[in-house]
């Protein structure tokens, strides 16, 4: 569904991402994990637009997608909770779920967006009281609610999730991650970033390990979560018998 | 004594100049709202909008004049967007800010060369129409002579101000462009072109400032040099109301039309234009986020 073909990304000079390939398929969850500065958020940012690649392809769905604008793949069903999340803050949380259907409600000439609020507010009860309040009065866990149900208003078919865990309390995560879990019901093409790399393994199918700027490792999620250098490197375990 | 008995005739004047700032306000605010510029070629849309407006009614009825003095403050935002969106990618806000003073400069070098530099009458919305020039309709009220004029300029005010206010809170459109200024790289991947937004934002300023420009010629005549005074103490007005703020711009412009017109009436009539400047100074000195304004939180 997804497809990167030896992509390269540049900020400048800095070259970023040293030609990546990497899929996700239909109704997968897949996990693209690192260290910080390897190279995920751009990653991210060069499938939804945001950012430009050097060279090497995107696809979605067969077609290439490589350079296309951010707006113009939200109507092609490509979506992203960016990373900082990027709300509107001085807007209502139920103007930000409305302007997350933006593209629909102006394709489809009518603002149906009752069903999917419903949908929003089922798996985020919280984000139903908090409808008249300003985004940036949230909380950080909150926020990161609102930014993922504000992209699942735009009916995502393949959803980019940039470190939904970032900053947050673990009970929080747990919430977030259920979510994330529940959207693969539905059918949604999930990649995520992440560092909490225990989480997004537990939910993952697949993942990629990332470092600087490469793809160093893949396999299906259970497979990495064995695999004794991710737990060294990620998962805090193994350390005991080093020191020992 | 007989100075005082002024003061209701001077409130009236000094009503209709602060509608008109406000009406400019409001054109600040939108492409505020949406770009975060401060457009300076606000007040050349009421220009052209007063100039098309007078040009045209000495040959057509105002059926023709109203529709195009506005189409052509519409397509003259849609241009001066262009040339803000050439360089939007990498310049800077103060560089666009710039761009629009030398747009401003422009627009009213080539109203100059089209119109030349006299006052056009134009006649009032609803006068009595008699021989040669039409006569406004004018009314007493508390010691002071109201035109039916006047009254027309604040009813579009009130019309304008409602119906942006609608706009930006309730239509699809309007939140959009509140969150093309929020927050653009949000807005984007949400899906709104930040480019139309920007472009629409000017059609939508300068139409405004137009209508307001053919509303006001009655009153005041047209002129290729109105616009100068009228974007800068519209942009008071935006500035004291708290940028970014309709309500504020509005109540801010109207009043500042009204104590420039006591000081001149009652004060010092050489110092009026600069009564704006020094409330500017004082408020920003004072309250920086503006009347109404939030604190600046996000910029």
């Amino acid at each position: 569904m997804l497809r990167l073909e030896s992509v390269v990304t540049c900020y400048g000079k800095i070259v970023a991402l040293r030609g990546i390939s990497l899929h996700v398929d239909r109704g997968e969850i897949v996990a693209l994990v690192g260290p910080n500065g390897a190279g995920k958020t751009t990653a991210l940012n060069t499938i939804s637009g945001v950012l430009g690649p050097r060279s090497g392809r995107v696809f979605l769905d067969g077609a290439e997608i490589s350079g296309a604008a951010a707006e113009s793949l939200v109507p092609r069903g490509l979506v992203q909770v960016p990373e900082g999340r990027q709300l509107f803050s001085t807007m209502s949380v139920r103007e930000n779920l409305i302007l997350g259907s933006y593209r629909r409600s102006r394709a489809e000439k009518k603002r149906d967006t009752a069903e999917d609020m419903g949908r929003v507010f089922a798996m985020f009860p919280v984000l139903k009281e908090r409808q008249p309040q300003l985004a940036g009065t949230l909380s950080g866990g909150e926020q990161q609610m609102l930014a993922i149900g504000r992209a699942l208003m735009a009916r995502p078919r393949v959803l980019l999730l940039d470190e939904p865990s970032m900053g947050l309390a673990p009970l929080v995560v747990r919430d977030i991650f259920r979510a994330i879990g529940e959207l693969r019901k539905d059918g949604t093409t999930v990649l995520l970033v992440e560092q909490n790399v225990k989480a997004a393994l537990r939910i993952a199918k697949r993942a990629y390990v990332m470092e600087t700027g490469r793809i160093v490792m893949e396999g299906s999620a259970d497979e990495l979560a064995r695999n004794p250098e991710i737990q060294r490197a990620y998962l805090g375990q193994g350390y005991r018998q080093i020191m020992e | 004594m007989d100075q005082l008995s002024q003061i209701p005739q001077l409130i009236v004047t000094g009503m209709t100049a602060g509608c008109i700032y406000a009406i400019v306000a409001v054109g600040f605010t939108i492409i505020y709202n949406t770009t975060g510029v401060i457009n300076f070629a606000q007040g050349e849309f009421v220009m052209i909008g007063a100039m098309v407006a007078a040009v045209l009614m000495a040959k057509f009825s105002f059926l023709v004049a109203f529709p195009a003095a506005v189409l052509a403050g519409c397509l003259v935002g849609a241009v001066l967007a262009g040339f803000v969106l050439i360089p939007l990618k990498r310049a800077a806000v103060l560089t666009l800010i710039i761009i629009t003073i030398g747009a401003s400069i422009a627009m009213q070098g080539i109203a100059q060369f089209l119109w030349g530099e006299t006052a056009i009458p134009v006649p009032p919305f609803t006068g009595i129409p008699g021989e040669g020039f039409v006569e406004d309709r004018s009314f007493h009220l508390l010691g002071a002579v109201i035109r039916a004029q006047e009254l027309w300029v604040v009813a579009v005010t009130a019309l304008i101000v409602i119906g942006m206010t609608l706009f930006f809170r309730y239509t699809l459109i309007g939140q959009a462009m509140r969150a093309c200024e929020t927050n653009p790289a949000g807005a984007r991947l949400v899906g709104i072109s930040v480019r139309r937004m920007v472009v629409l934002s000017f059609v939508m300023a300068a139409g405004l400032g137009a209508l307001a420009g053919l509303t006001v010629s009655p009153v005041f005549y047209a002129r290729v040099n109105m616009g100068t005074a009228l974007g800068l103490k519209g942009f008071c007005a935006a500035v004291l109301g708290g940028l970014g703020n309709f309500s504020g711009g509005i109540i801010a412009g109207i009043v500042l039309g009204i104590v420039e017109s006591l000081t001149g009436g009652l004060l010092w009539s050489d110092y009026k234009d600069a009564v704006a400047f020094v409330i500017l100074l004082a408020i920003l000195l004072i309250r920086p986020e503006g009347l109404l304004g939030r604190k600046a939180d996000q910029k």
